[in-house]
């Protein structure tokens, strides 16, 4: 019985699974398919003629070593920067309480209500009269506070009991040491979660990078491939595969911090 | 405790990183902005450059030269087979030793409106901008009455207040493609000189023989979801914008008008012969065309290339479009100009008169496919078919174009797409003809000046 | 919460500023950047509000005119009114979904969950561009992968971008597929985080699976489901790029949010002041939602 009971839940996770990616699945395979059958029906979803010449017309099109430097610079500059100000303050938030940080919060709270599709002009007045145009840190300053991270943070730190605190005060710890030996280690969850978000964030973002960014040199990947969908035409075809080889780093840093995610043990940092 | 203490610091420092990063910043900047301002002298061989400058005083006098560069701001050249990017490469390699060359920086045509306009904001434009549309612009666009280019030279208008501000680099051109296979296999006849244009009731009776007689046929056909598009049938029944003896008076709301809203709204019913996820804009008329499920696509020249790679099931050709009223398309087109205020006016409009040169012209013509935007230039494609272009655009009625040339008037009072959105709801169910009309007499007399119905 | 730093604050009023300096310090650096880009491009925006500028040169004061054409503007209302419907679906949808794959998921003893959350997640790391181009190919209606099984069992087409419906639909179902992997992975690092001892507690005492998720795991799971739903709301009310692609806004304007209006009608028509204006009011709705959350959200955190 309760044997049958896992294989049922393999099934189940599976199938479910399964057809929660199909549709990447039908975008990957349709990567390898030539411009003629990528709309041909009735529908067939193995390539009849497997080609990489797709990937060799996106990676001669686009400089994608020049691209995924500096999208690469970009995100990991953004991403360290991102969960150490969203630590500290979530932190600052949920363990202090004073009538100033609950305004605040809520003044954080609004920041991600303003879309900055809505904002876009004023956005880039800032951003020229700090002197970021055209500059990486264009695409880096502009994105490191972010409402998510501190929110994520400071609703994991409410969890954490009070006397874990206290009793380092009693020793005599001051705040910041209590800080970052004490409490930044038992987050190592939330810091992989963060991770991961930052990282997708700052990989797919082109908004910033848009409106920062008009030297060629300096465009990222997502800039790149907004040039493929044109007036009138799409070049699928680049589309598809580009965006394969773009999809690739990200999911490395995924599986890399799921184990993080995974092994963090929150008891522990408890009782110790 | 040592360790302790780096972590302690390791976070103070990323309070100082997020100050001290802005001020890195700003000395990029400073950087960078002494570098795009190097050619602020015009004539090219004056420019000793100020970002090359100091560290190349011991290089070549010829090579100090190259400080002159103009920056071509274009979007859809690589989509469109790099044209361009050819004939500037062309340029480079003349003018390899003579101090000027151009650096072409290709953004998706989405953001080019953004990057425009913060661009201008901050007096940063570039040199050149290949585009749509220069009116939007004008404030910022350098007239080129210096230059020998003239109005006369140029196929669509390209002046403002008397003055010429750009040349039309391309024109496009509102046609029909066809599936040749199904309407072969169908034995349906299609026209290819002007006494065998349908009538949009023929058409409609042709497609629909030809769906029924191919069983992987399904949709008579699909039109793009553009304004452009919707303007050329309503043409045909003989729509106009603008009274032709009152250029104040607004001349939409009229009895054929109406019997064009109709049949395009009928078509898109159930049982009618196109998609309305298609007319909508949900679905791109041009992909759907490719399955080959679609006997027919209102689209323009501009699709050869595309259709010429990417379609292999089946043979497909241009075909002359039904006329009701009228025979007419809507000329469309590409604008090519060079910006004021960047310092680097006059070798912009060197690189123009060195472009328009007819055999520059043309070669960017012949690599691109596209139809002229010049006159007398005569390029010879690689694809078949473009001359049935060229027999629209003759034997076109001239309202179009007179319709256009009062919206010119208006520049800066932006009614883009009006009759399209109004289809979106009518096609929706939201808006029937007289809602559709009215929504267009509506929204055009709210934006445009001096305008009376 | 309170009561530690009121003792401290009683007994050494000194260690109480010695504390909010640290506290200050810890925020300082979200304070300067909520101060330089957020107040001062929100300030912007206001101004903007209140002019005609069309994006370029032309920029005239005009008052509350701007204000004024929306709140008689017909379509503004039907806007809001398909945002509303869309948040009230997406966000408990959303949720059920992402802490259902999670606890599905979250059992390290499963042999392959590993796999599965990285598949379960995938999507959520594909960019907006590439989310709308997956969906093409599986609501298309004329090559679409749905579309075609329908028909190849005898079932008629379904208009997923054109009929009204349906297009709904078609918006919800591809926001919760590309959203969930987010707030999957949230639910799966706060149930790592509850003590395995009291779940082994309670099943001694003879509680059932469904008896320990809801008397343990989901009072532990209140503050993230706190975050949780209020973020989806904001993310279900600024949903925009997908949506675009996928039905823009259609049929009609059956499918068209809130950014989507603000952006069309706004920018792509240069009409930077009047889009400016509907940001203010979408502002204004957002925070008055988020503030009535907020109050109920301490009255439970405390309670």
């Amino acid at each position: 019985m309760k044997q049958l009971k896992s294989v049922l839940k393999y099934v189940i996770s599976f199938g479910v699974a399964f057809i929660w990616i199909f549709p990447v699945l039908w975008l990957l395979v349709s990567s390898f398919k030539g411009g003629n059958e990528l709309f041909r029906y009735p529908l067939t979803f193995f390539p009849e003629v497997f080609t990489l010449a797709n990937y060799e017309a996106a990676l001669e099109q686009f400089n994608f070593l020049r691209y995924i430097f500096n999208t690469s610079f970009i995100t990991l500059v953004a991403s360290v920067i991102t969960i150490l100000m969203s630590s500290m303050c979530g932190y600052a938030l949920a363990k202090y309480k004073y009538k100033w940080l609950n305004v605040f919060f809520f003044c954080l709270l609004a920041t991600t209500m303003l879309p900055t599709e809505v904002i876009m002009r004023p956005s880039f007045t800032v951003l020229y009269k700090l002197g970021l145009y055209d500059s990486l840190w264009g695409c880096i300053i502009p994105t490191v506070g972010t409402m998510t991270g501190v929110f994520l943070m400071r609703q994991f730190f409410i969890t954490v009991p009070n006397e874990l605190i206290e009793s380092a005060r009693i020793d005599g710890a001051n705040e910041g040491r209590i800080f970052t030996s004490l409490m930044l280690p038992i987050c190592r969850a939330q810091v992989a979660i963060l991770a991961i978000f930052s990282f997708r964030w700052r990989w797919n973002d082109y908004i910033w990078p848009l409106l920062a960014l008009r030297t060629p040199e300096k465009y990222t990947l997502q800039l790149a491939l907004r040039t493929l969908s044109g007036a009138e035409a799409v070049n699928w075809t680049v589309l598809l595969s580009a965006s394969v080889i773009t999809m690739i780093p990200v999911l490395i840093v995924f599986i890399i911090f799921n184990k993080q995610i995974m092994t963090a043990n929150m008891s522990s940092g408890v009782k110790g | 405790m040592r360790k302790k203490t780096a972590k302690r610091t390791a976070a103070m420092a990323a309070v100082l990183m997020a100050a001290s990063v802005i001020v890195s910043g700003c000395g990029n900047k400073g950087g960078d902005s002494a570098g795009g301002k190097s050619g602020t002298t015009a004539a090219p061989a004056s420019t000793a450059a100020a970002d090359g400058g100091a560290k190349e005083t011991t290089a070549a006098p010829e090579a100090r030269k190259d400080a002159v560069e103009l920056e071509l701001l274009i979007s859809d050249d690589t989509l469109e087979g790099g044209a361009m990017a050819t004939v500037v490469a062309k340029f480079n390699e003349e003018h390899k030793d003579k101090g000027i060359q151009v650096k072409m920086n290709e953004i998706a045509y989405a953001d080019m409106q953004t990057q425009i306009q913060n661009r201008a904001a901050v007096g940063e434009l570039p040199a050149l901008i290949k585009l749509s549309n220069f009116r939007n612009y004008i404030d910022y666009v350098l007239p080129l009455d210096g230059s020998s280019l003239t109005q006369d030279d140029f196929l669509l208008d390209v002046s403002y207040e008397g003055k010429i501000y750009a040349t039309s680099i391309n024109t496009t051109a509102v046609g029909l493609f066809i599936n040749k296979t199904a309407f072969d296999a169908a034995g349906v006849a299609y026209p290819l000189t002007e006494d065998e244009r349908w009538t949009w009731d023929e058409f409609v009776a042709a497609v629909n023989e030809v769906v029924e007689k191919n069983d992987n046929v399904n949709t008579g056909l699909v039109i793009d979801h553009s304004q452009q598009r919707i303007g050329t049938i309503l043409y045909q029944f003989g729509m106009n914008y603008f009274d032709p003896a009152d250029e104040t008076r607004f001349a939409f709301r009229s009895e054929e008008t109406k019997k064009g809203i109709d049949f395009i709204l009928d078509m898109y019913k159930d049982g009618g012969i196109s998609k309305a996820s298609v007319g909508a804009g949900t679905e791109n008329a041009q992909d759907v065309f490719k399955t080959g499920t679609v006997a027919a696509h209102l689209a323009g020249n501009w699709c050869m290339n595309d259709y010429t790679t990417n379609i292999t099931d089946f043979e497909w050709c241009p075909v002359l479009m039904p006329k009701e009223q009228n025979a007419a398309t809507c000329l469309g087109g590409n604008y090519l100009y060079a910006m004021d205020g960047t310092g680097l006016e006059e070798d912009a409009i060197y690189f123009l008169e060195w472009f328009y040169q007819p055999e520059n012209y043309t070669l960017y013509c012949e690599t691109g496919n596209y139809l002229p935007g010049k006159t007398g230039i005569n390029p010879a494609y690689t694809v078949e078919g473009l001359d049935i272009f060229n027999m629209e655009i003759n034997n076109s009625i001239t309202q179009p174009r007179y319709d256009s040339s009062i919206f010119t008037k208006h520049t800066g009072e932006n009614v883009d797409n009006i009759v399209r959105d109004a289809f979106d709801r009518a096609i929706g169910g939201e808006l029937d003809s007289d809602g559709v009309m009215d929504y267009v007499v509506k929204e055009h007399l709210g934006i445009l000046s001096n305008v009376h119905e | 919460m309170g009561k530690t730093n009121q003792q401290g604050a009683a007994a050494r009023p000194k260690r109480r500023d010695y504390r909010q300096k640290w506290a200050f310090l810890f925020c300082l650096p979200n304070i300067l950047f909520f101060l330089v880009f957020f107040v001062a491009p929100a300030v912007v925006g206001i101004w903007y509000s209140f002019t005609n500028y069309n994006g370029l040169k032309k920029m005239d004061f005009v008052g509350i005119q701007n204000y004024i054409t929306l709140f008689q503007d017909v379509e503004f209302y039907k806007v809001l009114f398909n945002t509303a419907k869309f948040v009230l679906v997406f966000v408990p949808v959303g949720y059920v979904v992402a802490l259902g794959l999670a606890v599905l998921l979250s059992a390290d003893a499963m042999k392959g969950s590993t796999i599965l959350r990285i598949l379960v997640y995938w999507p959520t790391l594909l960019s907006t561009i590439m989310v709308g181009l997956t969906w093409k190919w599986i609501f298309g209606e004329n090559f679409g992968l749905l579309n075609y099984l329908l028909e190849q069992v005898g079932i008629p087409r379904i208009g997923w971008a054109s009929n009204p419906g349906a297009a709904f639909f078609t918006t919800v179902i591809a926001s919760v597929w590309a959203g969930c992997g987010t707030n999957m992975l949230i639910f799966i690092g706060a149930l790592k985080q509850i003590p395995e001892e009291l779940k082994e507690a309670a099943r001694i005492d003879g509680a059932n699976s469904w008896q320990i998720f809801r008397a343990i795991t989901i009072p532990h799971l209140r503050p993230v489901t706190f975050m949780v739903l209020i973020l989806s709301m904001i993310t279900g009310f600024k949903e925009f790029a997908m949506v675009q692609t996928l039905t823009n806004g259609g049929p009609g304007t059956a499918t068209t949010y809130m950014i989507q209006y603000i952006y069309t009608t706004g920018f792509t028509k240069l009409r930077v002041g009047y889009a400016s204006a509907v940001s203010m009011v979408l502002f204004f709705i957002l925070m008055v939602l988020s503030f009535v959350q907020t109050k109920t959200m301490d009255t439970t955190e405390n309670g």
